[in-house]
């Protein structure tokens, strides 16, 4: 929805006009206008990813409609996924969980982004009606300019740029009577981290879903001597009270709410959406169909491997080798994996322990072929083994 | 005071900005022109302080409007903004069968960074959903359909006088009943219980009827005469009440091609056949064929007759058989002269137009063609035209003459570039001149032709006026002289 009149530039008028006070005499208002709208302010202590995203989910949902609301954050490292895509061709989780960053899934679409604590994220959230990307990128853009004198602007993308760079991308996220616009905002974080956890070559994953619109990034330290976490928040914090002050409650004396630990404590749906979003189920149960297709040359074979999954389990899948004596051991396998949960090391040592006790059972005969009892460990374990550093 | 005024024209600024954007929001209802109900429309004034004077609550409307009793809903996938055509359905949040009140959530749809929510805007159960999940799914196109209640019909029946288009006696009628006019099987008809007894015996739905009795009551006769009716097995094609029916399959494809043919200019042109000798060559042909069995038919039609003399005809002029291909731009846009005359002809089926095509009519005889065209008529009757036919069609001849008409403007098929179209065959007045008896001279008589009016439209992109002109000249001539056809043998 396009604004006949952007708000925008009905604002400027009431910021260059001075007539507040002549016609104050006339019509005196001090309380809030009668659309009812509050605007608040919220910066996080907490640099817990889980407790920030269950808390920014809290404000979108079960505040007032009526209330704008600004959120500035910041996290630990962390992986963010947008609210589709494949984790798997996105990052690389094995170096993820090796070493123990969490990987999150918001709720918001778009790409992946890489957080540390030289990123700090804002979430602004309004009533739908008012709601177009373009107007809240260009407010925090002023922010920027107007406060910390650094040349950003709003790409056709709707993402923050500076001197062709990307210093901030964004995400958007609209239900009934509310939408909200988030983004990161690179301030000091390590950029070869980035490259390195986000980096992924999987060219035989196809899946459904969106996919990451990467794009040459810098930091907005570069650019400023006096930026850090805490100018930028009081910039973009000062910026937006201005520009909606006759939102804002003047009766209260902090101009914006610190939300640390012992508040969020009193609030037990933060908890509640905490644990949602750590569940397996959402952040790998959703993710969309995927197949991924890869090969090895063994010793014993040429094996061609094609897996098939839905909502990050293994529906499918099919191993074939080059070498017919391992047919039946290969079947075995197959059936094993199918239902389990892809990329999933705990799950994939289920699996070939699984093949392992039934030959044991059988005494390594099925179907006829016999195979000794450590080739077929040799290929249990050389099958594993390539599973794992693959998916 | 200029400011007074000035900011007077911001709060009317204002207010066309917020009725634009309930208009985005609502319109694609208002331009669909279905009878739908809407959300309550909500006027918002400006916040400003300076206006407190103009500045009251939020002011609300109601417009309530109703729609046709269990009516299946289409609910279309409404603009989310920023110009976004279309987007990935990520999540459901109901199933087919399920109860769902207004504002209820439906699915999740994601566009390249937006995730939204679409929310329901009737009550009812849903019927159908139009896409999986990981379908793209089109704004402006249905993405569930929705089985709404018959409660609503009744609360708004008396509003909805006001809002369809009223006529004296209608409205007149709609303040004494209203339900006849709002049929459905719940409605409430006006008939005595010796009647409604006469119904049940014959099994009959008595709201079926329509009454003829003292105010619209169902008699006795009216019974009687609708079973007399249903007897004769005559299906009414009148219509008691509006209906919402969706296209057919043949309608839904004929929506599809005529669409894609707009794009082509189209200009048409006109001309009188004089066919006497072609009916008499046809009955010479037709006796031939009774005397010998061994064709499929018994006798032909004019059309074999018209499709091959079209085809001698259009080996002088190849452009008319071609195609425009890339035609998105004049500098890419190439024609492709094509060598076979696979010659389309629209044939009028129960479920409506259907254009099969004879393939290679350069190649063929009257009898094979005769024999294709057999083979199309029997296949159409039990609806089973193979695919093969509709395939690689070049140009189309299309008869309406068995219906009526004189003058037609034929739409042409969007691979094609010309399509012509045959009227009725009549006998009219022409002059002639004649060569008297009595003084051996030529004498300017009044005779009577057998007459057919042609009429053919072309691509205007590619085609002038004059090649289709010396064209349907060229067509004549092989029909007005049939002995100019065997001329051409080969």
């Amino acid at each position: 929805m396009r604004p006949l009149f952007p708000p925008l530039l009905v604002r400027n008028i009431i910021i260059k006009s001075r007539t507040s006070q002549q016609f104050s005499r006339f019509f005196s208002s001090d309380e809030i206008s009668s659309r009812d709208l509050v605007f608040k302010c919220f910066i996080s202590k907490s640099m817990d990813p889980w407790t920030n995203i269950a808390f920014e989910e809290w404000l979108f949902k079960d505040t007032n409609p009526q209330e704008i609301i600004l959120f500035l954050w910041r996290n630990n490292s962390c992986a963010v996924i947008g609210r589709n895509q494949n984790p798997w061709k996105e990052c690389n989780v094995r170096l993820l969980q090796k070493h123990d960053i969490p990987l999150i899934r918001r709720k918001s679409g778009g790409g992946t982004v890489f957080h540390d604590i030289g990123n700090t994220n804002y979430t602004l959230i309004m009533p739908r009606i008012d709601f177009t990307r373009k107007h809240t990128a260009e407010l925090v853009v002023r922010a920027l300019t107007t406060r910390l004198d650094i040349p950003a602007y709003v790409t056709e993308r709707h993402d923050i740029a500076v001197n062709g760079l990307k210093v901030s991308g964004s995400a958007f996220k609209l239900v009934m009577r509310r939408a909200y616009h988030h983004g990161t905002m690179l301030i000091d974080t390590d950029l070869d981290r980035i490259k390195r956890y986000l980096n992924v070559e999987r060219q035989n994953l196809i899946t459904k879903g969106v996919e990451s619109f990467p794009s040459p990034v810098t930091n907005l330290c570069n650019y400023s001597s006096t930026v850090s976490h805490e100018s930028f928040c009081e910039a973009v914090k000062d910026y937006f009270t201005e520009y909606y002050r006759d939102y804002v409650n003047h009766g209260s004396n902090k101009s914006a709410t610190t939300v640390d630990e012992e508040f969020i404590s009193n609030i037990p749906k933060v908890a509640e959406y905490r644990e949602e979003f750590k569940t397996w189920e959402w952040v790998y149960g959703q993710t969309p169909d995927f197949t991924h297709k890869f090969e090895k040359e063994f010793e014993w074979s040429h094996v061609k491997a094609l897996f098939e999954s839905k909502n990050g389990i293994i529906t499918a899948i099919t191993l074939t080798p080059s070498n017919i004596k391992y047919h039946n051991l290969i079947n075995a396998l197959e059936d094993s994996f199918e239902g389990r949960k892809y990329g999933d090391e705990k799950d994939i040592d289920n699996a070939l322990n699984d093949v392992r006790v039934s030959e044991q059972l059988s005494g390594s005969n099925i179907g006829g072929t016999s195979i000794s009892t450590s080739e077929m460990q040799r290929v249990v374990n050389d099958i594993g083994k390539w599973i794992k550093e693959s998916s | 005071m200029f400011l007074r005024s000035f900011n007077v024209f911001r709060v009317c600024f204002h207010i066309l900005h917020v009725l634009n954007q309930n208009f985005q929001y609502f319109s694609h209802r208002l331009v669909n022109n279905k009878r739908t109900k809407c959300n309550s429309i909500f006027i918002k004034l400006p916040t400003n302080p300076y206006l407190k004077k103009f500045n009251p609550t939020y002011y609300v409307r109601d417009l309530h409007t109703s729609y046709p009793n269990n009516a299946v809903v289409p609910f279309l996938l409404a603009d989310i903004g920023e110009g976004i055509t279309e987007c990935e359905v990520v999540q459901w949040f109901i199933q087919p069968g399920d109860n769902i009140s207004e504002f209820d959530k439906i699915c999740e749809v994601q566009s390249d960074k937006a995730s939204v929510e679409i929310t329901s805007r009737y009550t009812g159960v849903i019927k159908k959903l139009h896409y999986n999940v990981g379908e793209m799914a089109k704004v402006g196109n249905p993405i569930v359909d929705i089985e709404t209640d018959s409660s609503n019909e009744l609360e708004s029946s008396l509003i909805n006088s006001e809002v369809s288009p009223p006529s004296p006696s209608a409205q007149v009628q709609s303040i004494n009943i209203t339900e006849p006019l709002i049929s459905g099987e719940k409605t409430h008809t006006l008939a005595t219980p010796a009647v409604r007894r006469v119904a049940r015996e014959h099994n009959i739905d008595i709201s079926n009827i329509k009454g003829t009795g003292k105010n619209g009551r169902i008699t006795k006769e009216n019974i009687l005469n609708y079973v007399a009716a249903g007897k004769e097995a005559q299906p009414s094609k009148e219509i008691v009440e509006d209906k919402l029916v969706p296209l057919s399959f043949i309608q839904k494809s004929m929506f599809k091609t005529m669409s894609r043919s707009l794009k082509i200019p189209h200009f048409g042109y006109s001309d009188e056949y004089i066919l006497d000798d072609i009916i008499a060559s046809r009955n010479l042909i037709n006796d031939y064929i009774t005397r010998n069995n061994q064709f499929s038919f018994n006798k032909i039609s004019f059309m074999p007759i018209f499709i091959k003399s079209f085809s001698v005809a259009l080996k002088k002029f190849p452009i008319l058989n071609a195609c425009v291909i890339d035609d998105d731009d004049a500098n890419t846009a190439k024609l492709k002269f094509r060598r076979s005359h696979n010659i389309g002809i629209a044939m009028d089926t129960p479920g409506g137009l259907v254009v099969p095509n004879i393939k290679n009519v350069q190649a063929k005889s009257i009898f094979e063609i005769a024999s294709d065209i057999r083979r199309l008529q029997e296949a159409r009757e039990k609806n089973a035209i193979p695919p093969n036919d509709f395939q690689e069609g070049t140009i189309t001849l299309s008869n309406i003459g068995n219906i009526g008409g004189t003058s037609l403007s034929p739409v042409i098929v969007s691979s094609e570039v010309c399509i012509a179209a045959i009227g009725k065959l009549q006998k009219v007045p022409r002059f002639e001149d004649v060569k008297d008896e009595v003084t051996g001279q030529l004498v300017e008589k009044v005779v009577g032709k057998h007459v057919i009016p042609v009429s053919f439209s072309a691509d205007h992109r590619v085609i002038d006026g004059a090649t289709v002109a010396r064209f349907s000249q060229e067509w004549k001539n092989l029909l007005e002289n049939p002995i100019l056809l065997s001329a051409e043998l080969r």
